[in-house]
């Protein structure tokens, strides 16, 4: 097992999810990305998806990837606080510690973090709504 | 919105007796906007849910399958930054149906990445995509595009897309949305009018016309190249392409269409089988569409 399939077999293991890659996994610095297009010549300067961090977090993409199977360590919140979130706001009265996977009744929305009983925004500032016209 | 004498007088003789419907467009407020459902994360079933659920109105583009037309500028939503849908001009999603998937395809100047992103899921996560441009603002964009839509099999380069025949690998795929003069962009951005000039357009044909020779050098045998520009112009359009049809003599021009495109043909003998949309016959932006098989 190379150091990728060990961060996302740690991944699985903090979500309780069976996420399996269509691909291949590489770990670039503390970054996990599946990338799932053959070998190339070209070097880039991105390639493929990023998923995850080695801290177990996961990007909203890496979220929705896991979400779909996760049984642990998932919170589910009404479609309000979910486009409160998305707006940038934390997200208070919530049990628990360490990074979770936020779902609605109809999908996984992304990743947060419960500190203190709140999840704290996870969002990267560039995937929050701007509430404008774009 | 004052026009320039110069580029009114390069339009009024392009169009003719149709320049003030062309004008006119430009000068309503948008009315309507588009997307296109991201099938790599969503349906258009659902997208269409998130809409209705939202107030938003919307109804099909008639030559994409995914694509929307909505009654709302507030498009920006958590179904937005979760990657269910792109905001997009309707005529931005021509040249990716036109050119299809492949197996090893390039975008040679793919920023901020409306066209690659359709490209990806066209080819359904399969193969490779090579997503280039050479500015690195503009990079972000891209990555950040190619990241909220969920793409796996992309790898973005800094390329100079004039020398992009210099990279290691040969597509069967390449779409050249070449940078132009931007004339269909006028609704959402007036600045283009105070830079357009006649020496303008013919310093960004000789660019095109690099672009043009490097992005058909750099397909393998067969492979086929769409070209495309969202601009007016004859030098930036037919010209670029009979360039290239000057210069590779092994280069075939195809018939460019869509079923439910209202296409006009190209305005030179020589590059009558590219493709013309106009805002007076599809309501969205003008673009140019070209496409080109090499050998065979």
């Amino acid at each position: 097992m190379d150091e990728g399939e060990e961060l996302l077999a740690r991944l699985n293991g903090r979500y309780g999810s069976s996420y399996t890659v269509d691909g291949r996994l590489m770990l670039k610095k503390d970054k996990l990305f599946v990338y799932s297009g053959p070998e190339s010549k070209l070097r880039g300067v991105w390639n493929g998806l990023h998923i995850g961090c080695v801290d177990l977090s996961l990007t909203i993409e890496g979220a929705q990837k896991l979400g779909t199977t996760a049984s642990k360590n998932t919170v589910t919140v009404t479609t309000n606080q979910a486009r409160a979130y998305y707006d940038g706001e934390d997200l208070k009265g919530f049990p628990g510690e360490g990074p979770v996977i936020l779902k609605t009744k109809d999908r996984v929305i992304g990743p947060g973090l419960i500190v203190d009983g709140a999840i704290r925004n996870s969002l990267p500032q560039s995937r929050k709504t701007s509430r404008r016209g774009l | 919105m004052r026009i320039p004498r110069e580029f009114e007088s390069y339009h009024m003789r392009l169009l003719g007796g149709e320049y003030r419907r062309f004008l006119d467009y430009f000068l309503q407020p948008d009315e309507r906007y588009s997307v296109r459902v991201n099938t790599l994360k969503s349906t258009v079933r659902e997208v269409k849910r998130v809409f209705s659920e939202n107030a938003i109105g919307y109804g099909p583009v008639e030559w994409c399958r995914e694509g929307l037309w909505v009654d709302s500028e507030n498009l920006d939503l958590m179904e937005h930054q979760l990657g269910l849908y792109y905001i997009q001009s309707a005529s931005s999603m021509i040249a990716p149906q036109v050119l299809g998937a492949g197996d090893w395809v390039a975008d040679l100047c793919a920023a901020p990445g409306g066209k690659a992103t359709h490209l990806a899921q066209l080819m359904g996560g399969r193969g490779l995509l090579v997503a280039n441009d050479d500015n690195a603002p503009r990079i972000r964009a891209l990555v950040y595009n190619i990241q909220r839509l969920g793409v796996e099999n992309a790898l973005v380069t800094k390329f100079d897309a004039c020398r992009f025949d210099r990279c290691a690998e040969r597509f069967d795929r390449v779409l050249l949305d070449a940078p132009c003069s931007s004339v269909g962009t006028l609704r959402h951005s007036r600045e283009i009018l105070s830079k357009w000039s006649m020496q303008w357009v013919r310093s960004l044909a000789e660019v095109q016309k690099r672009m043009i020779i490097a992005a058909y050098d750099s397909l393998m045998d067969g492979g086929r190249l769409v070209y495309t520009t969202c601009t007016t112009t004859l030098e930036e359009n037919e010209h670029v392409v009979e360039h290239l049809l000057g210069e590779r003599p092994d280069a075939r021009l195809k018939r460019a269409g869509l079923p439910g495109l209202k296409i006009r043909r190209g305005l030179t003998e020589r590059a009558y089988d590219t493709g013309r949309v106009w805002p007076q016959d599809t309501g969205s932006d003008p673009h140019f569409v070209a496409e080109v098989v090499k050998g065979g």
